[in-house]
């Protein structure tokens, strides 16, 4: 691990790139020295900290789309068939394998 | 749902310790649920109904929805994924365990919805064919929100217009971000995304699939999966940004 | 050594979120922290500031840390493997934070006055000289803007001395100002002169620092 980005130019991030880089900085998908650049930024800039914790609440909210449960019906529908597969997978153990 | 789902990788290994060499390691940031879906699976092969169970509450909101995007109605989605969910159990045997258990799901899941959907005789075009390059770009915020080229702060949040700059949501209480009224604002939201950034949004922030999962069920790279959730999440926020700004 | 380390309020790190064991009375360090593995910037390690990489940061909180050796330099932080809070710089305060704001809008100030001497244009010097706060400052450098538009300092200056006295939000970003500002005056940006003017004006930041909140001079 160098300080190469101090040998070099090191080039400071404009917001209108930030915010494009966001997902990249979630999925821990930069290149360190960028990373590094953009929590730079971050720590001078309260817009982009700002528009990064909306996108980490958007996600928040969407994941609460997951939660929609199964109705009874449907979920006592697919039970009977695990039961019904079960059953076949004992009388006949050789299938499939 | 871990503290900070969104950071997996990020500064993992941190331990904390006394003063011996040998510190305690901290649980990983992003920490498994009790049922690993690598465990249920083992369970579901000795027949256990309960890993049955966890494992359709688990996904079946998820593919019910990945499924709506194919076909044309929720009684078609619902057809889609019982048949994903037949064709799981039936297949289970021959799992040979290359890719996961969410992966192998899913990907059942395009298949049975893909067929119902050429049987209706629609055409979507399918996310395989989407690229990243070649696709028109879309950017995450109005331009007019940022100081324009030639001025000093080009490129920079224009702070002389309040409105514009972004305010984290921090007068949003928690409660309401996790109320039934922004659920619905958001669900809209999602079904009105373009299909690819939908699926993509689908699998990564609702499923909760990996990156490389997420790639393999979209038969897209990596890198174009991310684009696809980047504008997918960008175009969200704007959507609830708007919601919640109207008085 | 003895480094610096930017917390957030409730004791976590500012991007990873690493909830830091905190000392459980003053005077006395924190529980040690260790990582497992090869130290990587921004994935696995301790990162902390020596004194001159302070102005690159910004944080509601400033806490003096103990690293123990191998320490990497990576530019604008330092990785440790090893490490321990000692103390809380309580000197770091909000009014520490304007202090330090208007000290680099005074600063660039002089900057200013200087080059535009130093380009013909006494009577705009003059004027700022006459500023007695940041308020008029922040005018008098805004009137400049139009009266001498080749003067792109002028702008820098009105930023600086009117964010200066708004919220913690334009607070924080004046030292960045003020640097950007001093390397634009050195050179045009990407180009070694701008780098000069920028690092020159970080070394200042990081001596005001080191002197107001009385850190340690051997973290420099």
């Amino acid at each position: 691990m160098t300080s190469d980005f101090e040998a070099g130019y090191f080039q400071e991030l404009l917001c209108q790139e930030l915010v494009e880089l966001v997902t990249d900085y979630l999925d821990g998908a930069m290149v360190p020295g960028d990373q590094l650049c953009f929590e730079q930024h971050l720590a001078r800039c309260d817009g982009c900290a700002h528009y990064l914790a909306e996108i980490r609440k958007t996600v928040k909210v969407g994941a609460t789309l997951g939660k929609e449960w199964i109705t009874p019906a449907a979920k006592a529908q697919l039970l009977s068939a695990f039961r019904g597969w079960q059953d076949v997978a004992r009388t006949h153990p050789q299938e499939g394998r | 749902m871990s503290q900070r789902p969104l950071r997996r990788q990020c500064h993992a290994g941190l331990a904390e310790g006394g003063d011996e060499a040998d510190a305690e390691v901290l649980p990983a940031p992003h920490s498994e649920p009790l049922w690993a879906d690598d465990v249920l699976l083992e369970a579901l092969i000795r027949g256990d109904e309960d890993a049955f169970s966890v494992l359709l509450e688990r996904y079946h909101a998820c593919l019910l929805r990945v499924a709506r995007i194919y076909v044309s109605s929720n009684a078609l989605a619902e057809e889609a994924v019982q048949e994903t969910w037949l064709g799981f159990l039936g297949s289970l045997p021959r799992f040979e365990r290359r890719c996961s258990l969410r992966t192998w799901l899913f990907a059942i899941l395009v298949r049975c919805a893909a067929r119902i959907r050429d049987h209706e005789g629609r055409s979507i075009p399918f996310s395989a064919v989407w690229n990243a390059e070649t696709a028109p770009g879309e950017s995450a915020l109005e331009p007019d929100r940022f100081f324009p080229s030639g001025h000093r702060w080009s490129g920079i949040w224009r702070l002389d217009r309040a409105e514009v700059v972004p305010t984290g949501w921090v007068d949003i209480p928690e409660e309401r971000l996790l109320s039934q009224e922004l659920r619905q604002v958001i669900g809209r939201l999602v079904d009105s995304l373009p299909a690819a950034q939908r699926e993509a949004f689908i699998l990564r922030d609702i499923a909760g699939l990996t990156t490389e999962e997420a790639s393999c069920v979209l038969r897209v790279t990596p890198n174009n999966q991310r684009v696809l959730l980047h504008r997918a999440r960008s175009r969200l926020r704007r959507g609830l940004e708007r919601y919640l700004g109207s008085p | 050594m003895i480094g610096y380390k930017f917390l957030n309020p409730d004791g976590t790190g500012p991007y990873s979120g690493f909830s830091w064991p905190l000392p459980l009375q003053q005077d006395l360090p924190s529980a040690w922290v260790e990582v497992r593995g090869r130290l990587q910037l921004c994935r696995n390690g301790i990162h902390a500031c020596r004194v001159a990489q302070l102005p690159y940061w910004w944080g509601p909180q400033l806490w003096e840390i103990e690293l123990t050796e191998p320490i990497t330099d990576a530019g604008r932080v330092v990785l440790g493997a090893r490490g321990r809070l000692l103390r809380q710089v309580g000197a770091w305060d909000e009014l520490t934070m304007r202090r330090y704001a208007q000290a680099c809008a005074w600063r660039l100030r002089d900057h200013s006055m200087a080059r535009l001497r130093a380009r013909g244009r006494a009577d705009a010097a003059h004027a700022l000289a006459a500023s007695t706060g940041l308020d008029s400052l922040a005018a008098t450098a805004t009137a400049l803007v139009d009266a001498v538009p080749d003067e792109f300092i002028a702008g820098y200056l009105a930023d600086a001395a009117s964010f200066a006295t708004g919220s913690m939000a334009l607070v924080k970003a004046v030292p960045y100002v003020t640097a950007h500002a001093a390397g634009c005056a050195s050179g045009q940006e990407r180009c070694p002169a701008y780098e000069q003017g920028y690092r020159a004006e970080r070394q200042w930041q990081a001596a005001w620092l080191a002197e107001q909140l009385g850190l340690c001079s051997a973290a420099r």
